[in-house]
């Protein structure tokens, strides 16, 4: 198998903001995400976590450096093409209220062309996957369903084409604590059953210690520290590392 | 969707049907038609038709009738562009209206000779003699409260003007030879002042509503009531002569028109005038029935050509009766009406949504853009219906009324557009583009389907006002149910006002419920 790995290489993200004043999201970040690896990419608000993954699907450009998919320069693939291999979700699920939950999930499918039968097969499949009971859940519009439910129609959304790739910006980060923990137990399982490469975005720090295989902590547009959760416990690299740990560690509960 | 987009186009397809075909036809005997307009009113109505008939009675030349058009401006500006060979017209009003002259004249002859020289220089435009009558504005007041307040002048009013409601017609109080000028020469200032639509001005008056009307010499109302003329004791008013004028250049096509129409030179008095004025108006004779009456009389008509019969007022039992007895009448207005706003609306639609998206991809020509329609807005029906007759290929009638109606149209529709699609939750434009749809996918998958509703509530606006100001394409000529209501103000009938009134109203309201239903269909059922 060919390794599916996404890498930044001193990727600088310059931005202006509206006065006019220049911004500097990333700076020089290097990072290598491992095939079938779920990588989480956490920090303080505008340390530029959510810039790094919308690099990857070229939503935005880097300024400066470039960012690798499968060695190849991403500015150099077709960006629909290149978006259509990454699965994307975000913090609100990004539903769109005048579709069914079956159409949010097929869209892609749909506007790939699928033979009708086969599009609704691999509705049906998603939901299973993200334990939806299609008979009761296929027909329903995005205001029907709770924030949960919101969330793992988005994940279906994102897995339609069997993706190599998923980004997931804050995907956990509006629920509340229960259905968090719930729906962080389906996601283990779930990266289980469909191996990909994922960077999900997090501010939070139990939420990273659960579901990641390694955690990339960034800092003013540079990650600080890379590494599993027990390195992070153990060696903190810097002083920013072990107050960051210190300060987020007992705001949620632990399960590492 | 695709079903939606078919059946729109096959009504549309339909309307055109019933559009009235503008401009002229060639007709059997292979001559093009000699073209004869005139404005609203029952006089100038009325001595178009004259000019008509004696045109038709005497000569082989077919004749097309574009009667009853919307005032001064519109029919001076169709004779100008070729839509109408000639139109009677008054030497005051060409005076101060056309040559724009704001210094006084009181004799006939000076002010003949001026407007017909500088009518042939200017626009190749020719007076032909003069009809013998004189109608003037005037000042006029109820006949009681002239007595009781001792007004016989223009001058006395002016001592009372305090106590005094005027109610003046819209053209008189615009015109230079009307209020304005009036109010300079006498020191006039009416703190009581209102415009006023002529045809309901004796309504007004006799019900005690105003005190002082602007009237013409020959109006055929002065003859029922007890109406008083005020003396306009400085001569303010110009001569008022009424004679046809013609282009030039049919005059040189039918060299035989200028001494056929001679006939008629100082032939009809202000008398004469008036008790014509008065039989259309008071006494309820067809335009082509009280002109037949008045050529035969003056020896000028075959009486055994005899001509169309009109067929006369029916004496119908009440107003329901009245509406029954023009069931047929009021069909083809009303098909002639929805023509009209159904090609009107439908090609606004087609270039104000792409036009709208357009501008939400374009941010900085937005502003400018939107403004520049609004403009449009701010013009009134009835001078924009004016501006389109010189325009190539609209000229007078339904393709002039279209363009205007359509004008109308694109701000509603390009401004919800643009705001509904601005509308769209930036998030889920993110979410679109972040997993791989095109930007024609999200245009038609996304934004469209969200920006519905508010895209369709600017189409049902357009469509409401559209059928409105569709009642003023009467005036250049292009039916609809602004026909009768036209009509009816003229000849102060309410009955017949009322005939294309209420069909309007209802129309409006029926075509707004359709359009409420096809709204229903095509916003998506997550939304609703």
């Amino acid at each position: 198998m060919v390794a599916a790995v996404i890498e930044f290489s001193e990727v600088t993200k310059r931005f202006r903001d509206s006065g006019g004043r220049e911004i500097l999201a990333l700076d020089r970040m290097s990072l290598r995400v491992e095939s079938g690896e779920t990588l989480c990419l956490i920090g303080s608000s505008g340390c530029g976590k959510t810039t790094a993954i919308r690099l990857v699907n070229r939503l935005i450009e880097p300024s400066r450096g470039s960012v690798m998919l499968d060695s190849r320069d991403v500015r150099t693939l077709d960006p629909i093409g290149l978006r259509r291999r990454i699965g994307y979700v975000i913090q609100t699920g990004g539903l769109f209220p005048h579709m069914t939950v079956a159409r949010n999930i097929g869209l892609l499918c749909e506007v790939e062309k699928w033979a009708p039968g086969d599009l609704r097969r691999r509705v049906h499949e998603l939901l299973e996957l993200v334990n939806l009971p299609p008979g009761d859940f296929a027909h329903r519009y995005p205001r029907d369903l709770s924030g949960g439910q919101r969330q793992r129609v988005g994940v279906a959304r994102a897995l339609a084409l069997d993706p190599p790739y998923v980004l997931m910006d804050e995907p956990f980060g509006a629920l509340d604590p229960i259905s968090r923990d719930r729906i962080h137990e389906e996601f283990l399982q779930l990266r289980d059953r469909v191996r990909k490469t994922i960077i999900l975005v997090t501010h939070d720090m139990a939420e990273a210690f659960k579901l990641a295989d390694r955690i990339a902590l960034m800092d003013r547009g540079q990650v600080v520290q890379v590494g599993r959760g027990k390195d992070f416990r153990r060696n903190p690299a810097t002083p920013f590392v072990s107050d960051f740990l210190g300060s987020h560690l007992h705001e949620g509960a632990f399960h590492g | 969707m695709a079903r939606f987009t078919v059946a729109a186009a096959a009504l549309l397809l339909l309307s055109v049907a019933f559009v009235r075909p503008a401009g002229a036809q060639e007709s059997e005997t292979g001559l093009p038609p000699v073209v004869v307009g005139s404005k609203f009113d029952v006089e100038n109505r009325l001595l178009g038709e004259i000019l008509a008939q004696l045109i038709e009675a005497h000569t082989p030349i077919p004749v097309e009738r574009r009667l009853g058009l919307g005032g001064t401006a519109v029919v001076f500006s169709a004779i100008q562009s070729g839509e109408v060979d000639i139109y009677p017209e008054y030497t005051g009003t060409g005076w101060a209206v056309q040559l724009g002259l704001s210094e006084p004249v009181r004799e006939p002859l000076r002010a003949y000779i001026r407007v017909a020289r500088e009518f042939r220089q200017r626009w190749n435009l020719a007076w032909l003699q003069p009809f013998g009558f004189e109608n003037s504005y005037e000042l006029a007041m109820r006949g009681p409260a002239a007595e009781r307040m001792g007004i016989r002048s223009i001058s006395d009013l002016v001592e009372h003007q305090d106590e005094i409601r005027a109610g003046l017609s819209h053209e008189f109080l615009n015109r230079e030879d009307g209020y304005p000028g009036l109010a300079a020469a006498y020191g006039l200032d009416l703190p009581n002042l209102n415009g006023l639509e002529h045809g309901l001005a004796y309504e007004a008056i006799i019900s005690d509503r105003v005190d002082v009307i602007d009237t013409w010499t020959t109006d055929g109302k002065l003859l029922e009531y007890d109406i008083r003329v005020l003396e306009d004791n400085l001569g303010f008013f110009p001569p008022y002569d009424a004679a046809p004028v013609i282009r030039a250049e049919t005059l040189e096509r039918h060299p035989e028109l200028e001494a056929l129409l001679g006939v008629l030179a100082f032939r009809i008095d202000d008398r004469r005038m008036q008790a014509l004025n008065y039989r259309v108006e008071e006494e309820g004779g067809e335009y082509g029935e009280v002109a037949r009456e008045f050529l035969a009389s003056e020896g000028l008509l075959d009486p055994a050509v005899g001509g169309r019969s009109d067929g006369g007022n029916i004496a119908a039992d009440g107003f329901l009766g009245f509406l029954w007895s023009r069931q047929s009448d009021t069909l083809g207005y009303l098909l002639e009406h929805l023509s009209l706003t159904a090609i009107a609306v439908s090609l606004a639609i087609l270039l104000s949504v792409p036009l709208g998206i357009l501008l939400t991809r374009w941010e900085p020509v937005a502003a400018p853009v939107i403004g520049a329609i609004g403009v449009i807005q701010t013009i009134p029906s009835l001078a924009l219906l004016a501006f389109m007759i010189p325009l190539p290929f609209l000229g007078l009638g339904a393709r002039s009324a279209i363009m205007a109606l359509f004008l109308y149209a694109l701000l509603p529709i390009v401004r919800n557009t643009y705001t509904g699609i601005r509308e769209v939750d930036a998030e889920l434009l993110d979410a679109g583009r972040g997993m791989g749809l095109s930007p024609g996918q999200i245009l038609f998958r996304v934004e469209l389907p969200l920006a519905m509703r508010t895209i369709m509530a600017g189409v049902r606006t357009s469509t409401v006002i559209s059928i409105g100001v569709a009642t003023l394409a009467a005036f250049i000529g292009a039916g609809g149910l602004g026909d009768p209501i036209v009509t009816g103000l003229q000849l102060n009938d309410t009955y017949l006002i009322l005939s294309g009134a209420l069909p309007a109203a209802l129309l409006a309201i029926i075509v707004d419920f359709l359009l409420g239903r096809v709204e229903h269909r095509l916003i998506p059922r997550g939304l609703a």
